[in-house]
């Protein structure tokens, strides 16, 4: 759309060079002169926009007459800025009496059916429509007929309230539900003045990014079944933060009140989630963080916990894992900051003397990891999120990538939405019939269970046959030969076409390479990024928060990992075992094992936000802070490193893991110089080289790439 | 004066919506005059024509034709509005009726000249028999090869023709939401220039596209039989050939009429037999949606469209409505506002709302309750309508009401002051269609 | 200051103009009893307050009994001492406490930092919270000037005695 020639045009008289095509409302936003709008949304597609006539401006034209003279043209009727394209000479002017009555006609338009219940809507404080109707609009109205009823506060889910009532039609959630996240779930439903948003059938509004239409509705007819009547915009206060629900680490901001984050939205990082979070964020994290917290230390007394005070906690801690020494061992959760991790890592090795600490809690193992390693590279997410936008074509690979990787999935749609990308997908059959990556997918194949090292030697024979002159070793074509025939249907055929049109990126799920048979996978794998030129983009996408951070710190790196970790609890070759901000009961792979190994063990400390399963098992509880209360640094999916603030303070006497680790060090007499959580990340910064290159000013924007490791042969 | 029928001529030939007598009273002659030309030549006779569109913009049909792009291998389709909503018109529904062929016979000639490979025709939903009746013709014209492929034994033109038929929409009778409606979405308009591109560049599934009403693709034929010379100078110079008017209301014998552009008002009503009932009170001479024109302004307007814009409204589609003296205006304007509101897409505010408002104001006044700011209210929610809404739907809404109250404010005030009609006896009906009450609504 | 004369003057003079108007009034007082007296008995007596002295705050209700705040928030909003905090809740049509969807299920002013401005009153858009004229606010712990909903809020007419 946008050509990168500039034109000049004139706004209000200011002369502005902007790219062709550039929509007026974008110019006139930069040049410094506000329009208002509702509909208008920079993310949404102009299709089915530049509805609300809000934007309404008067627009002029150089015209060359039949003697050569040019005059200027102006257009008979004012033009919406948000569509309008910015072209050579074109004359705008936003401010003219027609346009002021033209803004306050549209304003009187939408107001007449509107309720007008601002004290008791949510978005009153914060509302595109309260705040164009002061500025623009007239004093009052004079509709005196009946308003437009509807009954209140429609359940669209079990997340999103309509009010039809306020409802102003500017299609803003339906556009994003077409355009952003592809489900199209939300339309309008009946015509004229009947027009209201809705779902087909009455079926209910399942998407998983449903909370974005509540953030970009500009009043408040979608609002968030959690947040309803919490709070009003001026009881709050807003931190910025980074979502801990997934890998893919979210820029977002807290909405907090006394100690409770009430609601969650999304921060602009066009690096990663643009704009937007995933339901699993946005409700999801209050709902963690929130609930009954632990407050004070816990120690166990015979079959219950008593209260006790740091001082007595960390006594009975720090002279158990002194008796353990090296034998001691660490277990640390994958929402633990950077931060968090190095202290304990610190605590281990230093203190301690001990290399037993781990994070992982799945299936996969170092072996699968390290083979990973040597065959694509170091780095396990060279192509990042962004990058996804400039591939070719992604290939998916044991992913449901819209539950595991929300915003990764979101940018291929966009990716594939621009035209830019064609997105492959294997899956397994036992999956849904309609994925989301298959919605939009150029081809979708389908495995059978333990099939997809199959399915990807399919692939590669398919795009040897495709391609008869590609540089393949006589191996590998006997490799691909081998095996079962190719499967001939039309989804393998379209994705061996799409393969051969050069170097993509390749993204790989944890559950690829968990199973046993992830050497194959590997192989197979190794081989189609081969053939394609793609080995330098293959992906290893991990799902824990932070396990991209853990595993930059070396943290998974020793043996006998999680498995020898817990089989040693329970056989007690390890006598003292702290677990952080982990619940292997709920969360290992075999909660069995782990239940039985916490039984035996005999002395477990677990420190962490809430009293958990695990937690109830331990001898020493300890309470420690939320990504809310708390200063830090996550690592995400593709090794960005983001800062999180606090928002306020710890409840009780609630504390940050890696202080709890450094005034454990100080018992051990082996005392540590971090006085705050930046001491940490500099230590961490001058020790481990993959931090080398996150600096404070980084962090305070979009966020510090980790280095990737240099390859020495 | 009498009428001038070129479309309109065999209308009532026996049989003549069958392919036979069709052809033997002179039709696909056109076809095959065109297939004798190059394709450019064929748009040129359409210049030469000076054929203006038909459904209501009158837009010069060859610019639209000379737009499509003459080289590449990019998919043209063709498009027929066959979508006649506008309340006072029926010249489509006739023409589909009783001469199928001379559109089928307009499309293809239409086809050949933009290298068009598939048209389809948007029937109104409610022409149910208008579209039996082109499928038939359709069917005819596939088995004598008029349709389908190697046309007339041509290997370089091929055209399919489709009928699609809409679901009850005014809206989409506008170019782009029938556009939208032919895809399979919401009946709703689309960006025209200068926001998006035309039709013609990027139309139906992002390829150009282009749409012409039912009559202008039925002058075609009779174009390239006879030469565009010939049909410019039927007409007038910036007016040319005839236009079929749909006259109903007051009058004797109401009907579709073929006359030349620039016949005088008057002489339309005689053709139709007078008006009946009383004396002259207005006439609406181009659909509900263009401004009415007084009795006393009728004088000396020639029915083309500069003549019609000069009387301060317009030709249009060709809905021209006789009112006698025992006319309500004020229900009338009444009636024509739930029209719109009840066919308002809901995609834009001024529309969405500011019909709606309008219907309501017009109901209270009837119902007795105005108050005199009332008509200034309805004067000014009018100006916040007009060019202000996304598509001419909001215009076309706007413009009878300022026109009824301009030229009849005083019957305005007159149900204001007395809460009852100035025509003697005149009592408005109970609101029986428009919109209808909400769901779940509480009052 | 030099002159013993004058200091003498200024000194007693003024003095001795003070004393003669609070005799005046003294004697007004005992003797007149007139309604010029500046001093009246109180407790017993009390002073007749300007219509629009702003004391003490109460939350008012509609003549059904229902609350007529809706917990918008908006007199916190407005508090320039950030003395009011409020908690909204939902109504439902078994637990209902105010008309509409909103009620307040926390509504508390600290009193200590109240500085009787009014611009809750002015900022009410029910006209729920109102400051009236009981100005006896004195109490003898900190927490006793927490005032709660309950503190607040008028008593429920009672039934038949609207109006």
């Amino acid at each position: 759309m946008n050509d990168s020639k500039l034109v000049n045009v004139t706004i209000n008289g200011v002369p502005l060079q902007v790219p062709k095509g550039e929509r007026i409302i974008e110019s006139a936003r930069r040049a410094g002169i506000d329009i208002p709008y509702f509909c208008y949304h920079p993310r949404l597609s102009m299709e089915n926009g530049a509805n609300c006539r809000m934007c309404l401006v008067e627009m002029a034209m150089p015209r060359t007459g039949p003697d050569g003279t040019v005059t200027l043209a102006k257009h008979p009727k004012p033009q919406t800025a948000c569509s309008l394209p910015a072209d050579e000479g074109m004359v705008v002017e936003t401010e003219t009496e027609a346009i002021v009555k033209a803004r306050r006609g549209v304003l009187e338009f939408l107001l007449i059916n509107h309720p007008l219940d601002c004290p008791v809507c949510d978005r009153g404080g914060e509302c595109p429509l309260q705040n164009n109707t002061l500025h623009y609009g007239a004093g009052a109205s004079r509709y005196i007929e009946a308003k437009r009823h509807y009954p209140k506060a429609y359940p669209l889910s079990e997340h999103v309230v309509l009010d039809r009532e306020r409802c102003i039609q500017c299609a803003r959630c339906t556009r994003f539900t077409q355009d952003i996240s592809g489900d199209a779930q939300l339309d309008f439903l009946k015509r004229g003045a009947d027009t209201q948003i809705g779902t087909f059938n009455a079926a209910a509004f399942s998407s998983l990014f449903s909370g974005n239409t509540i953030e970009i509705c500009p009043v408040g007819a979608l609002t968030s079944r959690d947040y309803r009547f919490r709070a009003r915009p001026w009881d709050l206060a807003t931190q910025k933060s980074i979502c801990t629900e997934c890998s893919n680490g979210c820029s977002i901001k807290l909405d907090h009140r006394d100690g409770l984050v009430l609601r969650v939205n999304g921060r602009v990082n066009e690096a990663v989630n643009e704009e937007w979070t995933c339901d699993r964020g946005k409700f999801g994290l209050p709902a963690s963080i929130s609930g009954e917290r632990l407050t004070a230390p816990l120690l166990r007394d015979g079959d219950r916990f008593r209260e006790v005070t740091w001082d007595v906690a960390l006594g009975v801690v720090a002279e158990k894992l002194q008796a353990a020494g090296k034998q001691a061992a660490v277990l640390a959760g994958s929402k633990l900051a950077n931060e968090d991790l190095y202290a304990l890592q610190a605590l281990c090795r230093g203190g301690l003397g001990s290399v037993r600490y781990d994070y992982r809690m799945g299936t996969q193992s170092s072996e699968a990891r390290d083979a990973a390693a040597m065959l694509f590279g170091p780095n396990p997410a060279p192509t990042g999120i962004a990058g996804l936008e400039a591939s070719p074509w992604t290939l998916v690979v044991g992913s449901d990538l819209a539950v595991e990787h929300p915003i990764v999935f979101l940018r291929l749609r966009k990716s594939w939405r621009f035209g830019k990308s064609k997105a492959l997908e294997m899956v397994s059959s036992s999956a849904p019939a309609n994925t989301h990556v298959g919605a939009f997918a150029w081809s979708s194949v389908r495995y059978a269970d333990r099939g997809l090292p199959e399915s990807l030697r399919s692939a590669c024979s398919l795009l040897l046959a495709e391609m008869p002159g590609l540089t393949a070793t006589p191996e590998i074509r006997a490799w691909a030969a081998t095996g079962t025939p190719p499967a001939d249907d039309t989804a393998s055929r379209r994705m061996a076409t799409a393969l051969s049109t050069g170097p993509g990126t390749i993204l790989v799920g944890e559950g690829a390479l968990s199973g046993p048979d992830w050497r194959e996978v590997l192989v197979a794998l190794g081989h189609l990024a081969g053939l394609t030129g793609s080995t330098g983009s293959v992906n290893r996408l991990v799902s824990g928060c932070n396990d991209r951070g853990a595993e930059a710190l070396g943290f998974g790196d020793w043996q006998p990992g999680t498995a020898g970790i817990l089989a040693g609890a329970a056989s007690g070759a390890t006598p003292a075992l702290w677990i952080a901000g982990a619940d292997p009961v709920t969360q290992y792979h075999d909660p069995q094992v782990a239940i039985a190994a916490l039984e035996q063990a005999s002395f477990v400390v677990v420190s962490d936000i809430k009293l958990t399963a695990t937690a109830r098992m331990a001898d020493v509880v300890l309470p420690s802070c939320s990504v809310a209360e708390r200063d830090g640094t996550l690592t995400n999916v593709e090794g960005r490193v983001q800062r999180f603030w606090k928002a306020f303070e710890p409840r009780g006497s609630a504390s940050p893991d890696w202080l709890i680790a450094a005034r454990l060090l100080q018992r051990l007499g082996k005392p540590s110089v971090w006085f705050g959580w930046q001491d940490v990340l500099a230590d961490m910064r001058s020790h481990v080289a993959a931090f080398g290159g996150v600096s404070l000013d980084a962090l305070e924007k979009d966020g510090a790439m980790l280095v990737a490791p240099q390859v020495v042969d | 004066m009498a009428e001038l029928q070129v479309l309109l001529q065999h209308r009532n030939v026996p049989g003549i919506d069958g392919i036979d007598v069709y052809e033997s009273h002179g039709g696909y002659a056109g076809l095959r005059a065109a297939l004798g030309k190059e394709r450019q030549a064929v748009i040129d006779e359409v210049k030469a024509s000076g054929l203006r569109g038909r459904g209501g913009a009158g837009f010069p049909t060859w610019i639209k034709w000379n737009g499509l792009p003459k080289s590449g291998s990019a998919q043209h389709y063709l498009l027929c509005n066959a979508d006649e909503g506008e309340p006072g018109t029926f010249k489509d529904r006739e023409l589909l009726l009783k001469l199928p062929h001379m559109v089928v016979e307009g499309m293809a000639i239409a086809a050949y000249a933009t290298r068009s490979a598939n048209g389809f025709v948007y029937v109104r939903g409610e022409f149910v028999e208008s579209a039996t009746q082109l499928r038939k013709a359709i069917d005819q014209a596939y088995r004598r090869g008029y349709l389908g492929r190697n046309i007339l034994g041509r290997s370089d033109f091929c055209f399919d023709l489709h009928i699609h038929t809409g679901a009850g929409s005014y809206e989409c009778g506008e170019e782009t939401a029938l556009m939208s409606s032919l895809m399979g979405e919401r009946g709703q308009p689309r960006l025209k220039p200068p926001h998006g591109p035309l039709p013609v560049v990027s139309g139906v599934w992002g390829s150009p596209t282009l749409i012409n009403n039912v009559e202008t693709y039925a002058c075609v034929p009779h174009i390239l039989t006879h030469g565009g010379a010939w049909y410019a100078a039927m007409g007038t110079q910036r007016s040319p050939g005839t236009k079929i008017f749909s006259v109903s209301g007051h009058v004797a014998r109401p009907g579709n009429y073929e006359i030349e552009l620039g016949t005088p008002l008057t002489e339309l009503i005689e053709l139709a037999g007078g008006v009946v009932g009383g004396a002259l009170k207005a006439v609406i001479p181009g659909g509900s949606s263009v401004p009415i024109l007084p009795a006393e302004k009728c004088a000396g307007v020639t029915l083309d469209y500069e003549g019609c814009q000069a009387a301060g409204t317009m030709l249009g589609s060709g809905g021209f409505m006789v009112f006698n003296d025992k006319t309500d205006i004020v229900a009338l304007m009444r009636r024509t506002a739930q029209f719109y509101a009840h066919e308002s897409c809901g995609k834009c505010t001024p529309c969405r709302e500011g019909t709606r408002w309008i219907s309501r104001v017009l109901d209270r006044i009837t119902a007795g309750a105005g108050r005199m700011e009332d008509i200034d209210l309805l004067l000014s929610i009018c100006d916040q309508i007009d060019g202000r809404s996304y598509c001419p739907l909001g215009d076309a809404a706007s413009w009878p009401i300022r026109a009824g109250i301009r030229n009849f404010r005083h019957e305005f005030e007159h149900w204001v002051r007395h809460g009852s009609s100035p025509i003697p006896g005149f009592v408005p009906p109970v609101r029986s269609h428009g919109p209808g009450p909400v769901p779940g609504r509480q009052e | 200051m030099g002159n013993p004369v004058t200091a003498t003057r200024e000194t007693w003079g003024p003095i001795a103009q003070g004393m003669a108007l609070t005799l005046k009034h003294f004697t007004q007082m005992i003797v007149a009893r007139d309604k010029t007296s500046v001093t009246v008995q109180y407790p017993e007596e009390r002073r007749e307050q300007y219509p629009r002295t702003r004391w003490r705050h109460a939350l008012t209700r509609h003549e059904d009994g229902l609350e007529k705040c809706i917990g918008c928030s908006l007199c916190a909003g407005a508090c320039p001492a950030r003395c009011i905090y409020v908690e909204a809740a939902e109504n439902s049509d078994e637990r209902r406490f105010s008309p509409g969807e909103r009620f307040a299920a926390r509504y508390e002013i600290n009193m200590l930092r109240c500085i009787f401005c009014g611009y809750c009153q002015e900022a009410c858009p029910t006209g729920a919270i109102t400051l009236r004229k009981d100005f006896e606010l004195a109490d003898h712990h900190r927490a006793d000037f927490l005032y709660t909903k309950q503190m607040l809020l008028e008593p429920t007419p009672a039934p038949g005695a609207a109006g």
